[in-house]
């Protein structure tokens, strides 16, 4: 078991430096030109030229690339010659638009987006699980076919639709939840773990209604797929309860493909949730990432894509511990 | 007279691969110095328990899988060096028949076509006779000439393995290696493949190697028999010999394994192996099968050793046979 | 009516169990009979599709609370599980009667470790502490000749040699010591020399509990080893019943005969094998006569037609009953060959 979580490490740090090469390649050598970004709307052919000497493109490729890693190590100073400031650890550069550091930024807009992904997965993961396991449960008779068929409804609904049904429903007419603020980015903040609740709880349910009719699908097949193996046969040959059968060996063996699901869609929300969070005006991560791509603010887009990378990377890592915990026979591969 | 089929010193080592990116160093040695020969015309049946490296031999033979080391010649020419290129007249005189007949043949494609298949690939036969041809197949494995269109799923077990075995005279072998063809077949059925196949042999000279785990069917079916374990050959010769008169300690505990379909037969006699067949990473040294050998716990020191120093080989692979035979009459009394 | 005493252990009656399928309904089972004295071990042989494997799951209650049909009796001393509630068959599940299969790694839980899975058969019926009830696993496993048991008791299923996997079954299967064992096709997936080792076993252990055991197999040498009586099944129907020396010697039912002239042995070395011609029947629809006698070739000596037109009943000498129209012809037993 140690042999597999360190050989897991080590492939992680090994994808993580592939993955932020990758991006830092895509964003330097694509077709937007950082320089031309950075001076603004009047730009002489010389002040790119300065731009770019005070961004470090004059510096060879590989060179750029090292010294964007290094601000992961210590802070240092960046900034045209003479100008330059301080960007503090850990640096990933400073904003186009307000020149503050990109982690500043970042760390103002995480909470927001950690308050809203946290929520939405414990909602979906509950409301989908449970649900796809009563279905397969139930196979063939109403309440499945009533399950599955939401489930269908919901997958064809996108968020915009359900963001905007929900809004105008519970906010604008009946008027028993408040519009959404960025005034409350965590439960540990003046409005308390109420207010925190009620000013989340739509765009949680926006999210979980999309998440949650995956989860029903893949619960449910997974579920009947494990009614139907030997060990199953076996739990009931020994007098075991029809509960104990279905929990205790069902569900341990059904869930598991869950797992990873829910590892890579945690990831992938903590990178920002871009459409929920447009619609529900909440200043997230992707919320953040979107208004700096309109401005050609590449630092941060640059950043925040790195950062989905990292906790996607992560959350798989994450995946394949949890499942080497679950199931015996993955440790030894 | 040389033989069709002449194998000497066959070897076939997989890597042990363990960790993502390097070799534990060790091997797995599936078929381990393996020689015996096939006259035309003639069976011969390999048989051993799962593991002893019967299929991956079948594998070699058919160069599915290329050779480690050792010779495979086939009327006098060398094989086991072929190139990818050179393998298709190789292939048009070797054929192999497989166990799943339900498997071995594509669901999507017509019976008809399935047998017409390698005449399409080697261009043997001219465009118009294929159909005939494919016909006249199908007659001599007792298929009526209606199954022509029709597909495997409409089948029963014992007709795939006509179909199998119909696709494998498609270009006149001189030789056809069976892997296990009636092990999936009820006993009725397996009967009247047993006979076909039989008959195919009387009337077109087709050489068989029979690779099977049972011991009466190869009796049965076989002119000369070979006997591995641990990916070596223990016992090697006549079918009547070798079932009458066993030899190799292992030979005689597989023979008395067998269960018979004789509530009246003398059950005094019986040798039992105890535990189970060591890992093929790390087989016992010297003689592989002295840790379950029922005559190496009976030897005197001296004549112990040698079984762990040296490696038996010959056509019974066995420095003790003159104990294995005292052994087997003080048992059998 | 039979005499208390003489009332066997196990006695089934007139089982017949039908599925539904799109394609109609499935006659599995149509007709098993069969008869079991405490300590004996019984032989249900036939090939697949003979509904073997159905009469053995409707015997453990597995069919309870799924689409299948199941009517006539399973009479276990008496009681007629067939009636019970899930609930009620729940108890007796383990306790009274139990089951091992033919593929023990698919039939263990992947997840939980092999002597877990055994202590918590133990636990179901026994109000014992976790830790009582790992030692009475534990004991189990070295009843069974797993070696090292305390060590092996925390391995997984994927750890244990075919074998020895199909030991740690028939622990978890025997560990509440049940009346009658069923064990569905035990050794078929094992090697001719494990196959050996697992049949003598079930032979000690059965020995020592006196359980009765029905032994469900493809395989009628593994019949002839271990068996006292045989039940020969053919198109969910059974077709003959008999001890095993009978059986073999003087074998009544066309397919029996059939059968055992088909196979390959290692005592007589035949030049030609006889198969029996044709399929078995489908179970979707079935004849109104014999199911088999369109494979038969013996009809010619029944007259009227009657193989094609009715189907026999199980008669016949006591002891020795076979299902066809022959035995009629031929009272006295002596069927003509």
């Amino acid at each position: 078991m140690t042999g597999f979580l360190m050989r897991r490490f080590v492939a992680m740090i090994v994808l993580l430096f592939v993955i932020s090469f990758v991006t830092f390649s895509l964003f330097q050598l694509g077709p937007a030109d950082p320089a031309a970004a950075a001076c603004g709307q009047e730009c002489t052919p010389q002040r790119i030229a300065e731009a770019r000497v005070a961004l470090g493109m004059d510096k060879p490729f590989l060179t750029q690339y090292l010294t964007y890693m290094s601000g992961l190590l210590g802070s240092h100073m960046v900034g045209a010659p003479g100008a330059e400031t301080l960007c503090s650890w850990p640096c990933l550069g400073k904003s186009f638009q307000t020149n503050e550091d990109v982690t500043t930024i970042i760390e103002r807009a995480l909470p927001y987006t950690l308050s809203m992904a946290s929520g939405a997965i414990v909602l979906w993961t509950v409301a989908g699980v449970g649900l796809g396991l009563l279905a397969a449960l139930r196979k063939g008779r109403f309440t499945d076919k009533l399950i599955v068929g939401a489930a269908s409804v919901g997958v064809s609904l996108p968020i915009p639709v359900t963001g905007l049904l929900l809004l105008l429903l519970f906010v604008s007419t009946l008027k028993l939840l408040p519009f959404t603020t960025n005034e409350i980015a965590s439960p540990f903040g003046a409005a308390g773990p109420g207010g925190w609740f009620l000013n989340y709880l739509l765009p949680w349910v926006a999210l979980a209604v999309l998440f949650s009719t995956q989860y029903i699908r893949v619960t449910r097949s997974n579920m009947l797929e494990t009614f139907g193996e030997d060990f199953m046969r076996t739990a009931r040959s020994k007098g075991l309860s029809r509960r104990h059968i279905v929990f205790k060996h069902g569900a341990r063996a059904g869930i598991t493909p869950v797992v990873t699901m829910l590892g890579l869609d945690i990831g992938g929300l903590l990178g920002g949730a871009v459409l929920t969070e447009q619609i529900f005006s909440v200043p997230g991560v992707g919320f953040t990432a979107v208004h700096a791509a309109q401005a050609g603010d590449l630092p941060v887009t640059m950043a925040i894509t790195m950062m989905a990378a990292f906790f996607i990377i992560v959350a798989n890592v994450l995946v394949d511990i949890v499942y080497a915990v679950i199931d015996p026979r993955v440790r030894v591969a | 007279m040389t033989p069709l089929l002449q194998v000497t010193d066959l070897t076939k080592h997989f890597p042990i691969r363990s960790r993502a990116f390097r070799s534990a160093g060790g091997v797995i040695k599936a078929v381990d110095g393996v020689s015996f020969s096939v006259d035309a015309g003639q069976t011969l049946g390999l048989v051993g328990e799962s593991g002893c490296g019967k299929s991956t031999t079948g594998r070699l033979l058919m160069r599915l899988l290329a050779p480690t080391s050792g010779s495979i010649q086939l009327g006098g020419r060398e094989i086991a060096e072929l190139r990818r290129s050179d393998l298709q007249e190789y292939r048009r005189r070797v054929q192999m028949v497989f166990q799943n007949p339900s498997s071995s043949l594509n669901p999507r494609q017509s019976v008809g076509s399935a047998i017409a298949a390698p005449l399409l690939a080697q261009r043997v036969t001219p465009a118009g006779g294929v159909k005939a041809k494919v016909r006249d197949l199908m007659d001599r494995v007792g298929l009526r000439p209606d199954h022509y269109n029709r597909f495997p799923h409409e089948f029963s077990g014992g007709q795939k393995q006509r179909v199998g075995i119909a696709r494998a005279l498609a270009l006149d072998p001189q030789l056809i290696i069976c892997d296990e063809p009636v092990s999936a077949l009820d006993v009725s059925v397996q009967a009247q493949v047993i006979n076909l196949l039989e008959d195919i042999q009387r009337d077109t000279g087709v050489a068989y190697l029979f690779i099977a785990h049972d011991l009466s069917v190869v009796q049965h079916f076989a002119d000369r028999i070979a006997v591995m374990y641990l990916g070596k050959i223990m016992e090697y010769g006549d079918t009547a010999r070798v079932f009458g008169a066993p030899e190799h300690p292992y030979t005689q505990a597989l023979l008395s394994a067998v269960p018979q379909p004789d509530p009246a037969a003398d059950r005094s006699g019986r040798i039992r192996l105890s535990g189970d067949l060591p890992s093929p990473a790390d087989p016992p040294r010297g003689c592989v099968f002295r840790s379950r050998c029922p005559v190496h716990p009976r030897l005197d020191p001296q004549r112990r050793q040698l079984c762990n120093d040296s490696v038996p080989s010959g056509d019974i692979a066995c420095h003790h046979t003159d104990v294995a035979a005292e052994a087997l009459a003080t048992t059998t009394r | 009516m039979t005499t208390p005493e003489a009332a066997p252990m196990l006695a089934i009656r007139d089982l017949r169990v039908s599925f539904p399928t799109d394609d109609g309904v499935v006659h599995a089972v149509n007709g098993m009979d069969l008869t079991l004295a405490r300590g004996e071990t019984v032989g249900i042989v036939g090939e697949s599709g003979s509904g073997k494997t159905v009469t053995s799951q409707a015997l453990m209650g597995l069919l309870k609370g799924t689409s299948a049909t199941v009517t006539g009796q399973i009479l276990l001393d008496g009681q007629d599980l067939n009636a019970l509630t899930e609930a009620q068959m729940r108890a007796h599940r383990g306790t009274k009667i139990a089951m091992i299969f033919q593929d023990p790694l698919s039939a263990m839980h992947p997840f939980y470790p092999v002597g877990v899975q055994i202590a918590e058969a133990y636990r179901v019926h026994n109000d014992v502490s976790r830790k009582a009830a790992a030692q009475v696993a534990i004991d189990m496993l070295g009843r069974v000749g797993i070696p090292d048991p305390s060590r092996r008791y925390s391995a997984y299923p994927h750890e244990f040699s075919g074998g020895m996997r199909q030991r740690a079954m028939i622990a978890m299967a025997l560990v509440c010591e049940p009346e009658l064992l069923i064990a569905d096709e035990p050794t078929t997936a094992l090697d001719v020399t494990v196959q050996a080792q697992i049949l003598d076993l079930l032979g000690e252990l059965q020995e020592e509990t006196g359980a009765s055991v029905i032994l469900v197999t493809h395989d009628l040498g593994v019949v002839a080893e271990v068996c006292h009586q045989v039940v020969v099944m053919y198109g969910g129907e059974c077709v003959e019943q008999a001890t095993v020396a009978d059986l073999f010697s003087d074998p009544r039912h066309p397919y029996t005969q059939g059968l055992l002239a088909s196979m390959p042995s290692l005592a007589r070395r035949s030049e030609r094998l006889n198969p029996i011609p044709g399929f078995p029947p489908s179970l979707l629809a079935l004849p109104d006569g014999c199911l088999f006698a369109d494979r038969c070739p013996k009809t010619h000596l029944v007259p009227d037609n009657a193989c094609g037109t009715r189907r026999p009943t199980l008669i016949g000498p006591d002891g020795h009953p076979s299902r066809c129209h022959l035995e009629i012809l031929q009272p006295t037993g002596d069927v003509v060959r």
